[in-house]
């Protein structure tokens, strides 16, 4: 049986591992177009919810932190208006799972979780967006389709983080702690 | 474990029930033209919408600009200017169209939609 | 995770993203639009300002409007002011030495006078007020009788014959309306009393005649084109830096009589509203120049504002004839997207001579 300190080994790697493909993932969605700058469909959801099913509260906190901060420190949009609404959205997207595992615990699946946290998300990005850099009426009219779009990708990611788990769970290697 | 349990589907029925009221709220339609805003003297300021026919009376610096909506346009009815050039402007009905009674100081302009333009020139 | 490390993970999370947030928000500048709306020169004049802090822009925008004033009441040709007292003078037939401000003014005026063969002249004050648009106080309903225009006509001068070292003289029929000139000179000036306040982001636009600076934050200032008697914007543009863009058009100040369309921009040679173009909208740095440019160009006519444009040095020019069809510069015709797509294949570029 493998001693605790190689769990945790194992465990950091497998964490710095879902870290950095979240980063991955960021940097590939900063390449996507998108109608409102920093306003993206937040598939690094599905890395945050697998290790919040996994780990716990604070690793995805830990995870969705590093990944927002070296994400824009890799793509160059550190503590510009792009980062304040990724750091904004992640926070909220963290705070809305914390309440959600708090309140429904093992009811929910990935699925329920990725779409609280894909639409926290989003509503948060456009609120921070509709105070600080576009105080304009028109934003207000992008938002249902801009909504409507994170519940689909919050789906989308839900269905896939489900899928993983699902792999993950039924795999040979797993590291219970 | 299965991949979708009921609560998820109560969330994410919760959630498209959030999105449609987002629907509701904040989709104007898509029209360029849905408020006049008046400008006057004093208090006078009010905005109106153009969905629903009204007639305001407007005080200005000679007396009461009277302003007209119906079927979703704008304009002076009645001023107790001279020239009578803001009557003369006629219906408005495109976002960012201006009338004016400038002896009164009583403006009108559509507002709605996006705002295209910095400025105007004509 | 370790007991030990998650103990401060929540903690230093929350910390790092508190201070990210804290440094993030004070290293934002303020951008931001301020734009000041007031009456001034017969007029609703918008000043918009990008970049400069609000308190600062309003208070910018204010001197603009005493400043407007001001001149407003110095330049009314029937006012108690400095070019008042000058139409008093001539119509006495008296010689007159007008202040150095106006008298820099009105030279400005008579080599665009010049320049223009005629076609812009603001010794034709007499001849404007008879027709009634000198105000916007009355609204003239019928056209005055031929002989009368005639009259006004001949009894005044061309701008350059009267003047000669600083001295304003000549026949008491001449009257001075320095109208379609005046409102470039003032978007001038409200534009540099701008930027010695340190804004280098603006746009001044007293009626649909403005001139911008610097940009709009991350885009250019976009203009609309209103150039039609519909009320509609007809084509946009994004300005540069220091473009001026004026407009003048058949459809502000007009009457029809005997459906017959008269407005307010005379043609001095005939005493009679000119025909044929409803609107020139001209772009060049000089906003004076611009202004009275769109002037002689409506005046020029249909076949002849080309030849005009190019006399005055205008390479940025739109015109819309009265059947609705659009003529454009060379050098325009890239910078300009028109509302109708279909409008805007049919264009005609107008080459300059």
């Amino acid at each position: 049986m493998p001693s605790p300190s190689e769990h945790l080994r194992r465990d950091d790697r497998l964490i710095a591992g879902f870290a950095a493909l979240a980063i991955a993932i960021h940097i590939l969605e900063a390449a996507f177009p998108s109608p409102l700058p920093g306003v993206k469909p937040g598939l690094a959801n599905v890395v945050t919810v697998v290790v919040l099913l996994r780990y716990g509260w604070y690793t995805a906190a830990w995870v969705a932190g590093l990944r927002v901060l070296a994400g824009s420190l890799l793509v160059g949009t550190f503590l510009g208006p792009t980062f304040i609404m990724s750091l904004s959205g992640a926070v909220a997207a963290m705070a809305v799972l914390w309440l959600a595992q708090a309140l429904a615990g093992r009811w929910l699946g990935a699925l329920g979780y990725s779409v609280c946290a894909a639409l926290a998300h989003m509503a948060t990005q456009l609120l921070v967006a509709w105070q600080l850099f576009i105080p304009h009426p028109a934003l207000l009219t992008l938002a249902p389709f801009l909504l409507t779009a994170a519940l689909v990708f919050g789906i989308v990611s839900g269905v896939i983080a489900a899928i993983v788990l699902a792999k993950l769970d039924s795999g040979p290697d797993t590291a219970r702690a | 474990m299965t991949l979708v349990r009921p609560a998820d589907a109560l969330v994410v029925a919760l959630a498209a029930l959030l999105v449609g009221a987002a629907w509701a709220a904040f989709w104007t339609g898509g029209g360029p033209a849905d408020a006049v805003q008046v400008i006057a003297p004093g208090d006078e300021s009010r905005r109106a919408a153009l969905s629903e026919d009204d007639t305001l009376e407007v005080r200005g610096h000679l007396g009461d600009s009277r302003i007209e909506i119906r079927d979703g346009r704008v304009r002076f009815v009645d001023s107790p200017c001279v020239g009578r050039y803001c009557v003369h402007s006629g219906w408005l009905s495109r976002s960012g169209q201006v009338a004016a009674c400038l002896p009164n100081g009583v403006v009108i302009e559509v507002t709605g939609g996006d705002r295209e333009f910095d400025a105007v020139t004509f | 995770m370790s007991p030990a490390l998650r103990k401060r993970t929540p903690w230093s999370l929350a910390a790092l993203c508190a201070a990210a947030l804290l440094v993030a928000a004070c290293g934002q500048p303020a951008e931001e639009e301020t734009r000041h709306r007031f009456t001034a020169m017969g007029t609703l004049v918008d000043v918009s300002i990008w970049g400069a802090p609000p308190l600062e822009a309003e208070a910018a925008a204010r001197e603009i409007e005493a400043l407007f004033v001001t001149l407003h009441a110095a330049w009314d040709p029937w006012g108690a002011g400095a070019l008042g007292t000058v139409n008093r003078a001539l119509a006495a037939g008296e010689a007159i030495r007008p202040d150095p401000d106006l008298a820099a003014l009105l030279d400005e005026a008579a080599a665009l006078t010049e320049a223009t063969g005629g076609l812009f002249d603001p010794a034709i004050g007499a001849l404007v007020r008879l027709w009634g648009f000198s105000d916007d106080e009355s609204r003239p309903v019928a056209p005055p009788p031929a002989n009368e225009i005639a009259a006004r006509l001949a009894a005044t001068a061309p701008l350059p014959e009267l003047l000669a070292d600083g001295v304003v003289q000549g026949p008491p029929g001449a009257q001075l309306d320095l109208g379609g000139f005046l409102k470039g000179v003032a978007v001038e000036r409200g534009i540099e009393l701008l930027q010695a306040r340190g804004i280098e982001h603006a746009i001044v636009n007293a009626g649909g005649d403005l001139r911008a600076i610097g940009r709009r934050g991350e885009r250019a200032w976009r203009i609309g084109i209103r150039a039609a008697r519909d009320n509609t914007i007809v084509a946009a543009l994004e300005v540069a830096d220091g473009e001026a863009v004026f407009t003048s058009g058949d459809y502000e100040r007009y009457f029809d009589y005997a459906g017959r369309h008269y407005h307010h921009i005379l043609d001095p040679r005939t005493g009679y509203p000119t025909r044929g173009i409803a609107s020139v909208t001209v772009v060049h740095d000089d906003a004076a120049l611009a202004d009275a440019g769109a002037t002689a160009l409506l005046v020029a006519g249909p076949e002849d504002w080309p030849r005009m444009a190019d006399a005055l040095g205008l390479d940025r020019v739109l015109v819309v004839l009265e059947d609705g069809a659009v003529e454009l510069t060379g050098a325009l015709q890239p910078r300009i997207w028109f509302t109708d797509e279909e409008q805007g294949r049919r264009v005609r570029v107008r080459p300059l001579p």
